[in-house]
């Protein structure tokens, strides 16, 4: 797209100064993104937009000027800003110098008025480490600035916790028992840190923290590195999306059902419910995919990976227990649920993942109070805490 | 030209032979001698230092190079070119900063821009 003709909002060419740059942030064949000192002292945010080449022996470099602050460019330098937000926060400004640096030309016009791609893209930060290794933006009629519903947020929570199923599978030979909560080291390397959000939709971006060389992973010198872990956990997850949003209906290729059950509980968590305000998730990010345009989950996805799973007839056993917690293992997460009613002498070892429902089971150890507990066990010994509430299990006669 | 030559230490003492797979980003398919002009060259950034300014910029990683298109959509979009160096084409010194795999890249006496550009491949193309 070309540029509207500027000559209307043209200003003074003294208007920004010299545009000599006092810290220099990008630099690529020069600088490229710095900040420099307007002539009443003010800060200022310059980013090359293009070489102008219409004339051979005229080149001119275009930038865009924009008044910034000492703590919009420290976002800018921890990943909390995006360029494109630093850049239409205040004031802006077009301006044209030699390639000498000599400003020549300077516009004010409006942002409307600039073509599209003078911006950065949506999201991109300043540098290429700050860049999300997870970007989702939840997309739906109802999910704008200032009105998202509550259930959007709960989605985002289910958001984060998708990658905890391919990093187990990716980390099935160091655990011993893959049913309940996996130990700490496991879970630091799949932990996402939401690093922004913004509204409009409703984005997340997630950085994920790097692999700890101090992490207690058991016997280190054996164990797969951490970080082909943290590599085969992403890959199984690009490769789920991949085939959640291709447009043909393949089979989801995967080495056996033990891997794709970890691929699709991932996908189950990152796409749109069957209904409620979120109908459309677009996934980006480093980890899966870097440049190439954002993959959409909508709900066609969704129920692509549900009938999946369906297919794989994975057992679940579910129960409702009730009594009192009597052991309660903070490092393991773990209690032992005792006193049952009708069952006096059995014990019933329990592994809790979420935080409020370690908080009620901590509550209720320590006042002694009964608790009604539902739990699951896929696999393994443990069963797994679904839900936690004080007081006695009331159980529906059938 | 002449004045350039007359610089002592640039390449600096600890750049390295040139060698392996260098990235730069470019509007033009295929890129262009135009496009692989040094700063001397263009004479622009008279004030800079003088041997980085006969020195090209190029990204020893691919996720660098995708980076910088969706950061400066006009400039850089939308082609990313990838070339092999090898001792003849150079020397180059990683000039990081803020940038992990930022080099600097200066061409050996009589590597032309057209002749530099001929050393790059189109891999990648973003649409953003």
């Amino acid at each position: 797209m070309s540029w509207p003709d500027l000559d209307p909002f043209e200003r003074p060419s003294d208007e920004l100064g010299a545009l000599i740059a006092d810290e220099v942030l990008y630099d690529f064949d020069g600088p490229c993104i710095f900040t420099s000192t307007a002539p009443n002292g003010g800060k200022l945010l310059v980013y090359l937009v293009e070489e102008l080449e219409e004339l051979e022996d005229d080149r001119r470099l275009r930038h865009l000027v924009a008044t910034t602050t000492h703590g919009i460019v420290e976002s800018l330098k921890t990943g909390t800003t995006t360029m494109r937000d630093a850049l239409t926060a205040g004031w802006l400004w077009v301006c044209d110098s030699t390639m000498a640096g000599e400003v020549r030309r300077v516009y004010a016009p409006p942002l409307d008025a600039l073509p599209p791609d003078a911006l950065p893209g949506n999201g991109t930060m300043l540098w290429p480490h700050l860049e999300p290794a997870l970007r989702v933006r939840l997309v739906g009629d109802e999910v704008r600035e200032g009105s998202i519903p509550a259930l959007v947020l709960a989605q985002v929570g289910e958001i984060a916790k998708s990658l905890k199923s391919v990093f187990e599978y990716s980390a099935r030979g160091l655990l011993q028992d893959t049913s309940g909560r996996p130990p700490e080291w496991l879970r630091s390397l799949y932990d996402l840190r939401a690093q922004r959000v913004a509204y409009g939709s409703l984005e997340i971006s997630f950085q994920q923290t790097e692999p700890d060389q101090e992490l207690d992973v058991p016997d280190p010198a054996q164990s797969k590195p951490t970080r082909a872990i943290v590599d085969e956990g992403w890959d199984l997850l690009t490769r789920g999306l991949d085939w959640a949003t291709s447009p043909h209906d393949a089979a989801l290729i995967a080495e056996n059902d033990t891997e794709r059950k970890a691929i699709l509980d991932a996908l189950k968590r990152l796409s749109p419910n069957a209904t409620g305000p979120v109908c459309v998730i677009e996934v980006s990010g480093t980890r899966v995919g870097g440049g190439r345009s954002p993959r959409r989950l909508d709900r066609k996805s969704s129920r692509r990976v549900r009938k999946t799973l369906a297919s794989l007839g994975a057992r679940v056993t579910l129960n409702a227990l009730s009594g009192r917690i009597r052991d309660l293992d903070l490092d393991k997460r773990e209690f032992v649920l005792r006193e049952i009613p009708g069952q006096p002498r059995t014990e019933t070892l329990c592994v809790v993942d979420d935080e409020q429902h370690l908080e009620i089971a901590k509550e209720a150890h320590y006042q002694e109070l009964p608790v009604s507990v539902a739990v699951k066990r896929s696999s393994g010994l443990r069963w797994e805490v679904v839900d936690i509430e004080f007081g006695d299990v009331s159980v529906l006669d059938s | 030209m002449e004045e350039a030559s007359k610089l002592v230490n640039c390449p600096p003492v600890d750049a390295e032979p040139a060698s392996g797979e260098v990235f730069r980003c470019g509007k033009n398919n295929p890129v262009s001698g135009a496009d692989m002009q040094t700063h001397e060259e263009t004479r622009r950034a008279p004030d800079a230092d003088p041997c980085l300014r006969r020195a090209l910029s190029v990204f020893r990683s691919r996720t660098d190079a995708e980076h910088q298109i969706l950061l400066f959509r006009r400039w850089r979009k939308k082609f990313i070119f990838k070339a092999r160096l090898s001792p003849q084409h150079g020397s180059t010194k990683l000039t990081s900063g803020r940038q992990p795999s930022h080099t600097s890249w200066w061409t050996a006496d009589g590597l032309s821009p057209e002749r530099r550009a001929a050393l790059f491949t189109m891999v990648e193309t973003i649409e953003s």
